[in-house]
């Protein structure tokens, strides 16, 4: 008997005014899987990822995480919201703390921790992604590739059940690129469940238990990245995948 | 007529005297407009628009009007009003120092509250996304995020109010109080040397200001020197 | 004075145009006073006009100001009005209301020219 899935999305739609982002998707997450989402730009990719956690609000359909169900009720969107964590393009790390503030803030507001005890999660995780060091720097003093780690430490402080990716590396200089992909790599292979929004077909092939293809909003093909890429049944798919591998 | 630099020298002195009511003048509307202001501020940024409506009609009131009107308005007019004259707070609104500062006060929330408004709306909004998405409530967001960062951008913008404001005092006189332009006025009524006694008059508000705008200046920078 | 807010206002528009946009009119050969009629004025004045609204706005009611000099004002009509019919409250409120209209006029036509100086970028995401 399979366990329920960690992330259940049915039948969700969304609307921007009178542009349709989102059609009819349907999709289940099971837990320790990694899923990787590809897509056109405006394909709704980044949308999905965003009403999952609540960002952007679904019309219809059902979105459920963790046993609960997402509605715009502020409150259950919260709860929903610290069991998933959540890296941006642009890291979004706040300018006016040091890294470790960064960590830590989230920690004792929501968890309640005490500064100690938030202080040393911030030190454990900033371990595990490799950058201990720049504890006490502000964000603008380091690399973006240094920047983004630090965005995943700060998620991965609140112990997420899945954790969100939206093109992580999309922002980054092509040298730093790689660090970032290894820490994500690294969290893969201790099974964190996670969705990652990337073109980083690499990372893709080698991760991924799933590739999900979207397209103008809808899901247009999933399946195991060694049948996706050397044989993938749509036509859609067959021309993003000759354009993003011609690179 | 002449003009003679000793007169300007020795009426220094005497406009110091009036410096005392300018600077009260200017730090109790000041802080209290700035208290009102993040009190509106708040009310204006809420969706519900019962909320913001009036907020946004007190603030298009304020700075649409001239500050020497307002003042008028307060103290000469108020005393026309049957609510304040037998009201408990005629003793205070019958002093021309507190119609001053009242109006002052009102004015200085009315464009300081624009100003928070505009360092809040300046806030990157990914930040706030990913305060959300940390779990963070709006309330913890706005506290530890967006307010700090509002604050910072807010400083350009804020010194100008309070050089603004410096100006503005000099309105107090146009209702018997003896701030700098006061006795400067009162100066020039009896010795006839308009040039001279309102030259060193603005000098003291030109020393002033440069004090005000090297000080927030010295701020920005300690804050800034690394968290930009 | 406002010659001397509204030149700092100018030289800080000036100095924003994209440098990109001048040196491709250059590239493509046009003389320096054709750059500067054709392309840095009215890219100038487009940058400058949300601040000169605002210039044209204190203007206007500075002119409330003079009254306290002794020069004839609206100002002082009221005062006069006030004195007459003992009902200041009233005048210079009245008068609050003149300046409102007069400055929301302002503040409207300056939208308009805004939108006007800016058509090309409407309808742009």
């Amino acid at each position: 008997m399979k366990n329920p899935p960690v992330i259940s999305l049915k039948n969700v739609n969304k609307h921007f005014g009178s542009f349709q982002a989102l059609r009819n998707i349907s999709l289940d997450v099971q837990e320790g899987q990694r899923i990787v989402v590809c897509g056109p730009s405006g394909s709704g990719k980044s949308t999905m990822i965003r009403c999952i956690n609540g960002l952007e609000h679904h019309d219809e359909g059902t979105i459920m995480v963790n046993g609960h169900m997402m509605t715009s009720d502020e409150k259950i969107a919260n709860l929903i919201r610290r069991e998933v964590g959540m890296v941006f393009q642009s890291f979004n790390l706040f300018p006016h703390l040091k890294v470790i503030d960064n960590l830590m803030m989230a920690q004792r507001l929501v968890r309640r921790k005490s500064k100690e005890e938030a202080h040393e999660t911030g030190i454990k995780y900033l371990e595990r992604v490799g950058i201990r060091a720049q504890a006490d720097k502000f964000p603008n003093q380091l690399s973006g590739g240094q920047q983004q780690r630090v965005a995943i430490a700060r998620a991965l402080c609140m112990n997420p059940k899945v954790m969100l990716f939206d093109e992580p590396t999309s922002a980054l200089d092509p040298e730093m690129i790689s660090e970032v992909l290894e820490v994500m790599t690294e969290l893969a292979e201790d099974g964190m469940t996670m969705i990652c929004v990337t073109h980083e077909m690499g990372f893709a092939r080698s991760v991924a238990d799933m590739v999900v293809f979207m397209d103008q909003g809808e899901i247009v093909e999933m399946g195991e990245p060694e049948t996706f890429f050397s044989n993938p049944s749509h036509e859609r798919t067959r021309k993003f995948l000759d354009q993003i591998i011609s690179h | 007529m002449t003009f003679e630099i000793a007169l300007l020298i020795e009426s220094l002195p005497l406009l110091l005297d009036g410096l005392v009511l300018t600077l009260k003048l200017w730090v109790l509307a000041l802080s209290c407009g700035t208290i009102l202001a993040v009190g509106l501020v708040l009310l204006r940024m809420s969706p519900k628009s019962y909320l913001s409506w009036p907020v946004m009609a007190y603030v298009y009131f304020f700075r649409g009007t001239p500050i020497l009107v307002q003042l008028f308005v307060v103290y000469y007019g108020f005393p026309q009003l049957e609510i304040i004259r037998s009201g408990p707070l005629w003793v205070f609104f019958r002093e021309p120092f507190f119609c001053a500062w009242f109006a002052l006060t009102l004015n200085i929330a009315a464009y300081t509250s624009e100003i928070f408004r505009g360092g809040i709306l300046g806030v990157n909004k990914g930040l706030v996304e990913a305060s959300r998405a940390l779990g963070m409530t709006y309330a913890q967001t706005f506290r530890k995020v967006v307010a700090p960062i509002a604050f910072k951008l807010s400083l350009p913008a804020y010194s100008n109010e309070m050089v603004s404001v410096l100006k503005a005092t000099a309105l107090a006189s146009t209702v018997t109080l003896l701030d700098v332009t006061g006795v400067a006025r009162k100066i020039v009524a009896e010795t006839f040397a308009p040039y001279e006694i309102f030259l060193s008059a603005a000098l003291i508000y030109l020393v002033l200001t440069w004090f005000i705008q090297n000080g927030v200046r010295l701020l920005e920078r300690r804050i800034s020197r690394y968290a930009n | 004075m406002i010659g001397a807010y509204a030149t700092e206002t100018f030289r800080g528009a000036f100095l924003g145009i994209d440098k990109g946009q001048v040196e491709a009119a250059k590239a493509l050969g046009l003389t320096r006073g054709q750059v500067f009629w054709r392309l840095r004025l009215p890219l100038m004045w487009r940058l400058a006009l949300p601040g000169f609204g605002n210039h044209l706005l204190s203007l206007l009611k500075d002119t409330a100001l003079i009254s306290v000099i002794g020069v004839e004002g609206i100002l002082f009509t009221a005062q006069q009005a006030s004195s007459v019919n003992h009902k200041p409250f009233t005048m210079y409120l009245t008068v609050a209301f003149l300046f409102l209209i007069l400055s929301t006029i302002v503040v409207l036509v300056m939208k308009r020219l805004e939108k006007f100086a800016y058509r090309h970028l409407e309808g742009a995401r």
